[in-house]
């Protein structure tokens, strides 16, 4: 197990995906960026980060949820063979991984449409 | 079962595997040669798996060799068996000379049916062989 340092979980993953990684490691940078702005965007404009979260949760939960259903099937098999505890930790783990991409997606655009607004839902100052 | 052509039958050879010691991997009777993988001599040791273990020890003692030095890195004789079970089911078994159960992920049983276990060979095992053939892994 102490084999598999990070480094080596990075060669591993280059070597399965081949350029789909670094599609993929773009892809999260963009989310990590679209984060970092949306929120400090909500901060400049003093809005409660609340919705946007709460929004990005229910997202990222209903997207893991249909990818938890459909992770099986990516290995070629069905929910049939997940026989412990280990097997539905793993397929919630790889299942949030595209859940997680959703909420990051749903909280950047909650957080600038938050941002913008003057009224309604939003308008909650953090003071 | 032999060892691949030509070792089967030449020199350093003995009922079709070149001669290995089980824990140096060195030759018993040519003191600078030594055997991985396929080839080997040994009671276990022909997967990727193996060999993945049994190359360090085989370098380690081939400088130690070269030195002078007397080789001291030891392979236990770990393989690693990953048996489908089923349609998205597998068991992860692996083990060392004396058929002790080395798993390298605690948290993965290795006489368990594990989809796990199915997606690490079926997702896995493929990057993991090739990252090591390029020494990365």
């Amino acid at each position: 197990m102490e084999d598999f340092n990070p480094i080596t979980m990075f060669a591993i993953l280059r070597e399965s995906l081949g350029p789909w990684l670094w599609g993929l490691l773009l892809i999260a940078l963009v989310l990590v960026v679209g984060v970092v702005s949306a929120a400090m965007k909500l901060r400049s404009a003093r809005r409660s980060p609340k919705h946007p979260i709460i929004a990005a949760a229910l997202a990222g939960g209903v997207a893991t949820a249909i990818f938890f259903m459909l992770v099986p099937g990516w290995t070629m098999a069905t929910h049939a063979a997940l026989n412990g505890p280990v097997d539905y930790l793993a397929a919630i783990l790889i299942a949030f991984i595209p859940g997680g991409g959703i909420a990051a997606m749903v909280f950047s655009m909650a957080s600038w449409r938050c941002a913008r607004r003057t009224t309604a839902v939003c308008d909650k100052s953090m003071a | 079962m032999n060892s691949p052509l030509p070792w089967q039958h030449g020199p350093l050879a003995t009922d079709g595997w070149v001669e290995a010691e089980k824990a140096t991997l060195r030759h018993p009777r040519y003191a600078n040669v030594f055997a991985v993988g396929d080839i080997a001599g040994v009671p276990r040791g022909k997967t990727a798996a193996s060999v993945k273990w049994q190359v360090p020890v085989v370098v380690d003692n081939l400088v130690a060799e070269t030195s002078g030095k007397e080789p001291l890195a030891t392979y236990n004789g770990y393989t690693s068996c990953p048996m489908v079970t089923a349609y998205g089911k597998a068991m992860l078994i692996e083990f060392d000379y004396n058929g002790n159960l080395t798993p390298s992920f605690p948290f993965i049983s290795p006489l368990d049916e594990l989809w796990v276990s199915w997606l690490i060979e079926e997702k896995g095992l493929k990057g993991a062989y090739r990252a090591m053939l390029r020494g990365l892994a």
